[in-house]
């Protein structure tokens, strides 16, 4: 009932904002170098959202510790979005328009990236971002869009899908469930791993696509149990309601992997306590990485955000890369020219926390990820075999709930 | 179709639908005495479930047992806004009712908002991923708790409304107000306790709601629906009628959701709502009122 309410002030600041002529914020503010952010910070994307912003703070208390970017401390301008698209469009168009921020870090999540990653390019606002890695983010061609993760979304089910048709003929799945949200980022991945699978011969005996509302999941895991391994196309919250429906009914899946949720480790850990062993997911970063500022970041993040398990999730690490990245274009660049910050982007790579990450010319980058497991209440990287991260093989046939 | 899909999903379509009665209850009872549709009821619901949550997670209550705290508290709640406004504006224009409601329901779930947030919470007792087997069925244990205490105060409602000279009282004034007043039946004394105890099975649900379902402050857009569909298809003011409804939309959404396909669910039960409705538009076990020219 808000929405309509919402797109009338998303509209009305988009009138004002075409009274304007589009341009960046170049120079060098004399106070705060200030960043603007929409958040998913409540609402159904929360919980992934909430570790973005960790990320970002302890990416700018570091900075600020150590002196500030080009000598001048950076400050986060943060709204809450409540995980609605239409508002992260019109704070986005608030934050360039009104508050006037130098720079612009992104909100989780493809479904949120792609409306607000138009405004960014429309006021030519360099959108640095750590977690909108679906087709549709670069399919519009903006030059001001750079993903910080190794790759885009299509690849991140690749390392679960290699590691299953590496097993051998006697122990490999014959079927396959995709019970998936009905989100951007979601079917880019699972529609690529379900294409490599079938052709492989393993049957797929489910598939179906529910909204983002979706909170019973009783009668989707009476559907697909039976089938040898679930690829849950997942966010974070239906990820939990997934398990827990399993679970329920006794069905003990060979193999299951989620596209999101499982990484956000703090949170997807106390929901689901000793039930998250044995799954699986695929992501750019673990917190036991040999990555340069790894040990760094993990140790300052726990000091800030301490919880009980000794968790940092993934998400928080995606926010902190962002940073690290937007930190290297400035310092490069010795300006806060967003022109010059996506042009200086686009012709060079950056060390983060999930390694050195480079983009082509619609900000997509090349890498490839990692597949992880949950074992022993931990998150560990199992494959690919030579990645110097790896610290433990996959566990198949999974642990039974 | 897996042989044993169809009867797994049929009990989780019965217990589902037993847990949807008792939601409907409340509203089909409001609007029986008074003819206002209570817009807010679902708000209030999810109200129970916070308050419910709030009680568990700081206090250690278990959710039933909260129950018992948020029935009078409820009936106290609805006790005084149907006295202190929902009357004086019925008096005036019952059409004004459905606006107020309305407002009401926007300003519950503004308060949950500001206080617990928009996101996504669930109440998970130590029983809460429990299931056991009958036969090949698996029936998850809080879906069956769930069920049966909503069976539980829907016959406790049922008895009162049948046996008792209150309930005697409330039929007669959903019958014919005017008739009722004549024979000695204090008819605004009636009509508050009714809103009262529809207001108060409200707060009742909320705890096998936050035990069953996510929830969130604006969830209850999503369940209003259902729940109007359900007292429509019933029978405006029938409480036999919203049991059989919240049954059949309750076994409707589960089978079709594993033979066809889960987008369709919500869309089978508005089909046969409609076909109902051309076909009887009281619904299944209205009346049809006559009225004086």
């Amino acid at each position: 009932m808000r929405t309509p309410l919402v797109a009338i002030v998303g509209l009305a600041l988009a009138l004002t904002a075409c009274g304007t002529s589009p341009t960046s914020q170049a120079a060098l503010p004399s106070g705060s170098i200030v960043i603007g952010v929409s958040q998913a910070l409540t609402g159904d994307k929360s919980d992934p959202g909430t570790a973005i912003n960790q990320g970002y703070a302890v990416w700018a208390k570091q900075v600020n510790d150590a002196g500030g970017l080009l000598g001048h401390k950076v400050e986060l301008k943060v709204y809450d979005n409540q995980s609605l698209a239409d508002t992260a469009v019109s704070q986005y168009e608030r934050l360039v328009t009104v508050d006037k921020v130098n720079l612009l870090f992104g909100p989780f999540s493809s479904a949120l990236t792609i409306p607000t990653s138009a405004v960014a390019a429309k006021y030519k606002m360099a959108f640095v971002e750590g977690a909108g890695g679906a087709p549709k983010v670069f399919e519009r061609k903006f030059k001001y869009v750079f993903f910080v993760q190794p790759a885009v979304a299509e690849k991140q089910a690749d390392p679960f899908v290699n590691y299953i048709l590496s097993l051998p003929a006697a122990q490999r799945p014959k079927t396959a469930a995709y019970p998936q949200q009905d989100d951007p980022f979601v079917s880019a991945t699972e529609d690529g791993a379900q294409a490599r699978l079938e052709a492989a011969g393993i049957k797929t005996t489910y598939k179906q696509v529910y909204p983002p509302t979706q909170t019973d999941f009783a009668s989707i895991a009476a559907a697909v149990k039976g089938a040898d391994i679930v690829l849950g196309g997942t966010i974070f919250d239906d990820a939990v309601g997934q398990v827990q429906a399993f679970s329920a009914i006794h069905y003990q899946p060979k193999a299951i992997y989620f596209t999101s949720g499982p990484s956000t480790t703090g949170p997807f850990k106390q929901a689901l306590k000793d039930k998250v062993n044995g799954i699986m997911t695929g992501d750019g970063w673990v917190q036991s990485s040999k990555e340069p500022g790894n040990a760094k970041f993990v140790a300052d993040y726990l000091t800030m955000f301490p919880n009980k398990d000794n968790l940092v999730p993934g998400e928080a690490a995606e926010g902190y890369s962002v940073g690290q990245v937007m930190a290297a274009a400035v310092k490069a660049t010795q300006s806060v020219d967003n022109t010059k910050i996506a042009d200086w982007l686009h012709a060079n790579k950056v060390s983060t926390v999930q390694g050195e990450i480079g983009w082509d010319e619609l900000g997509r980058p090349q890498g490839s990820y990692l597949l992880e497991q949950w074992q022993n209440g931990g998150m560990h990287v199992v494959a690919p075999k030579g990645d110097p991260n790896k610290d433990a093989d996959p566990v198949y046939p999974k642990p039974d709930w | 179709m897996r042989p044993g899909l169809l009867a797994q999903s049929l009990v989780l379509g019965i217990l589902t639908g037993g847990m949807y009665a008792l939601m409907a209850a409340g509203l089909t009872l409001i609007f029986g005495v008074m003819r206002v549709i209570n817009i807010a009821h679902a708000a209030m619901i999810v109200m129970g479930a916070y308050l419910s949550l709030t009680l568990f997670l700081h206090l250690g209550v278990d959710p039933l047992l909260s129950m018992l705290l948020l029935i009078p508290l409820f009936f106290g709640l609805g006790a005084l806004v149907q006295w202190g406004i929902v009357n004086r504006l019925a008096e005036r224009d019952i059409t004004l009712t459905v606006l107020m409601t309305f407002g009401f329901a926007i300003i519950l779930e503004g308060l949950q908002g500001a206080i617990w947030t928009s996101s996504y919470q669930g109440i998970k007792t130590a029983y809460s991923l429990e299931s056991f087997q009958l036969f090949t069925l698996y029936v998850p244990v809080v879906r069956l708790i769930a069920a049966a205490v909503s069976l539980f105060l829907l016959a406790g409602l049922y008895a009162l409304l049948t046996f008792t000279m209150l309930g005697r009282a409330i039929r007669a004034t959903i019958q014919n107000r005017t008739s009722a007043q004549l024979v000695g039946v204090n008819v605004r004394l009636v009509t508050t306790i009714s809103f009262a105890i529809g207001i108060a099975v409200a707060g009742a649900t909320g705890p096998l709601l936050g035990m069953l379902f996510t929830f969130y402050p604006a969830t209850h857009w999503l369940w209003i629906g259902k729940l109007l569909a359900i007292v429509v298809l019933g029978g405006l003011g029938s409480l036999r009628g919203a049991f059989v409804a919240a049954m059949l939309l309750g076994i409707a959404e589960q089978v079709t959701s594993v033979t066809i396909a889960l987008d369709w669910a919500p869309m089978i039960f508005y089909v046969f709502l409609f076909g109902v409705l051309v076909v009887r538009p009281q619904g299944l076990f209205g009346v049809v009122e006559r009225q004086s020219l």
